[in-house]
């Protein structure tokens, strides 16, 4: 009677220990995945989830437009700014014309957009804005649009621009110096913020593209 | 290597000699402008401003027959914004250096008056103190700071 209690007690302790390993086993399995699904980046400043990207229209330079939709599909690197920038836009296009060039040797080039946004489109006409970014790469995307859709979209992507005081028809404006990542399913991944260092921004873009062939 | 190669960067300097007071005096060195669209409306300026004489001098501003305009000017980095301003003069003692680059204080390079590509350069001058002394030097245009290996490719 004792023994056949007893033997009874067995089964369930053996089946509490082989539920708690698989159950051990699973976390650890789950938590591989998690790795493997973000995998590491160095340059990134990400956010903990993606973020949804609000709906907005904004004119490409050949007047195409550019709304939400656009950045389905692959991943889009997105960076405001003006003409009349001479200092920080010139470096962060150059910085973006080396990285995409960093992409395209390593066969990632129809994977990523690079998106140049003007924050002053007052001053920025089309031809102009086209010409400007095209000198960086032909494949860089102009675009501009109202104050209201231009901030629907920096509040969207976690940036945001100013207008400067104006002396006469001079007037400067302030803007994040950061360049947005959105993922193929036109979520806010994250920004990589100055100092910008083409290399490692190019190695982190490839380390994503390729975690999700 | 690099400071072998900045005297031969320094092109012309003229100051208002005095002789027999102590004065400022302005070494401009490493000149540059970056390389930009056709379509820029405005460029960038950058140089190393030393002044190698035995007073404080103030660099006040400076003009160029390549530029409608130009004014000194400071990028501020404010929490990952980028603000532009005005600098109303640069205040070098002596033996002190002010150093001109991407990201930091800059000249402003207004209207463009004619065409500067690649390896192109134009004479700026700088006003320095009452505006009665000046300081020149010829600007080369370049895709990047020198010793830059993006430089090529």
């Amino acid at each position: 009677m004792n023994t056949r209690h007893n033997s009874g007690r067995t089964l369930p302790t053996a089946l509490i220990l082989i539920a708690a390993f698989a159950a051990g086993l699973g976390l650890w399995l789950l938590s591989q995945q998690f790795t493997n699904r973000e995998p590491a980046t160095t340059a990134l400043t990400r956010y903990p989830t993606p973020r949804a990207i609000a709906t907005f229209q904004l004119a490409r330079s050949d007047t195409k437009p550019f709304t939400q939709a656009d950045l389905q599909g692959q991943w889009s690197l997105v960076f405001f700014g003006f003409t009349n920038c001479p200092d920080i836009c010139p470096n962060t296009l150059g910085v973006l014309k080396q990285v995409r060039a960093q992409l395209v040797q390593s066969g990632a080039g129809d994977r990523i957009r690079v998106y140049f946004i003007s924050v002053d489109p007052q001053r920025d006409q089309p031809d102009t804005l086209g010409r400007y970014a095209a000198y960086y790469d032909p494949a860089f995307i102009a675009a501009t649009g109202s104050d209201e859709e231009l901030t629907r979209l920096t509040r969207s992507l976690g940036v945001m621009y100013t207008r400067g005081p104006a002396s006469g028809d001079q007037y400067t404006v302030d803007h994040s110096a950061s360049i947005a990542l959105v993922d193929p399913q036109a979520r806010l991944v994250g920004l990589f913020r100055p100092p910008l260092e083409a290399a490692t921004i190019g190695t982190d873009l490839l380390t994503l593209i390729n975690s999700r062939q | 290597m690099l400071r072998h190669l900045l005297p031969l960067l320094v092109l012309a300097v003229s100051v208002l000699s005095g002789a027999a007071h102590a004065e400022g005096r302005l070494v401009i060195e490493n000149a540059w402008i970056r390389a930009a669209p056709p379509a820029a409306p405005m460029r960038a300026g950058y140089a190393t401003l030393r002044n190698v004489g035995d007073a404080p001098l103030l660099v006040r501003g400076a003009r160029s027959d390549a530029f409608g305009d130009i004014t000194l000017h400071a990028t501020q980095m404010d929490d990952g914004i980028a603000r532009m301003r005005e600098l109303e003069e640069i205040k070098l003692a002596p033996g002190e250096q002010a150093v001109l680059e991407p990201g930091g204080k800059h000249l402003m390079l207004m209207r463009p008056l004619r065409e500067l590509n690649l390896a192109e350069t134009a004479t700026i001058v700088f006003e320095i103190g009452g505006g009665t002394s000046t300081a020149t030097a010829d600007f080369i245009v370049r895709e990047a700071a020198e010793a830059d290996p993006t430089d090529h490719h």
